[in-house]
């Protein structure tokens, strides 16, 4: 990737159905396993419509998309500013969209808006800015 | 008059210097470099600049970024390209 081949509006999205197992994975892997994310009758006395996903676990799938699409292979993250709107259900189909708003050629860096909502409401789960930089453009 | 407008560029800079750099003391003046600030490192000084440019929404050149020596080259050359502080 270089930033030659990246223009401002370029934009990736997926869609991913947060599944129970995921939520084991990412609770053993951080070791978070609060009963909001594994009790189903915790999370309904809580006023969740179920157990919730991880927040990380959410913006997580946002990395995906930068390290695999968009800026792709050769980025890295530098900095992420990101709200946490609402929570995801298990079981939610979720979109995770990230789209270039600016590209610093000067530093070799991209920030990106990025967002995660519900496939069907647009109910926004997670949204906010990514900065990403390509090692090797930088260092002025 | 130069001097004056950059000293209001200055001005208009701090807020994202002492963000970036974890210094919320910080004071920007003309002579300030790389070398007075511990944290002024190569993935702040991406940060640096793309708070920079979103701010002041003026897209530098590499030439530009190293004719620097200081952050008063910096607020030269952002005068020069119409910035006045008052973005």
């Amino acid at each position: 990737v270089t930033l030659d081949t990246l223009s401002v509006g370029d934009v990736v999205s997926k869609n991913v159905t947060i599944t129970s197992g995921m939520i084991s994975i990412f609770g053993d892997l951080i070791d978070d396993h609060a009963p909001v994310h594994f009790d189903q009758a915790f999370a309904v006395g809580q006023g969740f419509g179920g157990t919730i996903a991880h927040g990380f676990l959410v913006s997580s799938l946002i990395s995906g998309l930068l390290g695999e699409k968009l800026p792709g292979p050769s980025s890295v993250i530098n900095e992420s500013r990101l709200k946490f709107h609402n929570p995801v259900i298990c079981g939610d189909t979720i979109r995770c969209e990230v789209i270039i708003d600016r590209i610093v050629s000067s530093v070799g860096a991209i920030v990106l808006k990025v967002s995660v909502s519900n496939l069907e409401s647009d109910l926004v789960f997670v949204s906010g800015t990514v900065t990403c930089s390509i090692p090797g453009v930088m260092n002025a | 008059m130069e001097s004056k407008m950059s000293n209001e560029v200055l001005r208009a800079l701090e807020p994202i210097f002492r963000d970036v750099f974890e210094e919320p003391d910080l004071v920007v003046t003309r002579a300030l470099n790389a070398n007075d600030v511990e944290k002024w490192d190569s993935l702040n000084h991406i940060a640096l600049i793309v708070e920079i440019e979103m701010l002041t929404n003026i897209s530098f050149t590499i030439d530009q970024l190293l004719d620097m020596s200081d952050v008063g080259d910096f607020a030269d050359m952002l005068v020069a390209e119409g910035f006045l502080g008052d973005a």
